[in-house]
């Protein structure tokens, strides 16, 4: 009787084993929160930009000079690029783009998009000088607004490794600059640590 | 030898171990307005396991440039290190959430007793209240 009892616990267990086995094969796919931690693997990711544009864009809008000049008025900023200097590729752009839209849609800051001007430019020029646009609703040449400050900015890693364990630092740096008089006007720091540690089985 | 019994058994745990695993934790949640600061009345618990670990404490909010600016405490109750998320959403006058979807969750790891300041600035002018997250890894 004991025998038999076990004989049907050792069969139960060992097919739902082996179902949890056979689902762990199949391939599934479903969406996933965006904005959710991701630690896929140790590189960079969805997480490290959200949390280094949150950082940024909440001590840009709450510095206190930053403060006093927008409380006064919108002031206009360009965004130049974002070195990368680590070893990674990393899309430094998306970066930048999620930074300045935050700051946009604060209402705080203008910006001017430099990515574009050629195509302002030919756009513009078609308006004037086509002969096929209505002059009187065409936008003029010459009326842009200069940018008053510029955004810039690193990238850079410290990468260690040893057989089981790979830690990366990252270090992201953001500045703005008055361009009329080359004095920066505020700068600050992210600092992301992340480690990948071997499991017991080497998976 | 031992028998097949004992084999059955480990088994098992390692399934109830793997099960377990899989779960991740729902957490507790603050609600603040910069008029009314009492974190009690308006600390919702949605999982006693992480409210037995994790607790929000000394919310503090200010006006700056327009934005408002919110910190709060977050304390591990624990001896040992808990790692947690936590998550700001906004709300406007009417209690709509602005910018929804834009603020990410953030990992933090708080080591035994240990208690760190989180900090939200609202995404615009118009937020008149906010509720932080906060759920275990």
């Amino acid at each position: 009787m004991l025998i038999k009892k076990r004989s049907s616990i050792l069969s139960v267990t060992l097919v739902a084993g082996s179902l949890l086995l056979l689902q762990g094969c199949s391939t599934k796919v479903g969406y996933q929160d965006a904005t959710g931690v991701e630690t896929t693997t140790i590189d960079f990711g969805s997480t490290d930009l959200q949390q280094i544009a949150a950082k940024m864009v909440d001590s840009v809008l709450t510095f206190p000079p930053i403060v006093q000049v927008t409380n006064e008025r919108r002031p206009v900023m360009f965004v130049d690029k974002i070195k990368n200097k680590t070893t990674e590729h990393i899309d430094t752009e998306s970066i930048t783009d999620t930074i300045s839209t935050r700051i946009l849609r604060s209402g705080k800051f203008r910006f001017v998009d430099m990515t574009k001007v050629a195509e302002v430019q030919e756009q513009l020029s078609f308006q004037n000088n086509s002969g096929m646009v209505n002059q009187d609703a065409a936008a003029q040449i010459g009326r842009q607004i200069g940018a008053e400050y510029m955004m810039y900015g690193n990238l850079s890693s410290i990468v260690k490794k040893t057989n089981d364990v790979k830690d990366v630092y990252y270090k992201f740096t953001l500045k703005v600059m008055h361009l009329e008089s080359g004095i920066v006007e505020w700068s600050d720091e992210k600092e992301i640590r992340k480690q990948r540690e071997k499991s017991l089985f080497g998976m | 030898m031992r028998s097949p019994h004992y084999f059955v058994k480990g088994f098992a745990v390692l399934l109830l171990a793997a099960s377990l695993v899989a779960c991740s934790t729902s957490g507790i949640e603050a609600i603040g307005k910069p008029d009314d600061a009492d974190v009690k009345k308006h600390l919702l618990i949605h999982s006693d396991a992480l409210a037995n670990k994790v607790t929000i404490s000394d919310m503090r909010s200010r006006e700056v440039g327009g934005l408002l600016e919110v910190n709060l405490k977050l304390a591990n109750l624990t001896s040992s290190d808990k790692a947690v998320e936590y998550r700001f959403s906004w709300f406007d006058a009417d209690e709509f959430e602005v910018e929804a979807g834009t603020d990410a969750w953030t990992p933090v790891n708080l080591h035994g007793a240990q208690s760190v300041t989180v900090r939200g600035v609202a995404p615009n002018g118009s937020v008149k209240s906010y509720r932080l997250n906060v759920k275990g890894q």
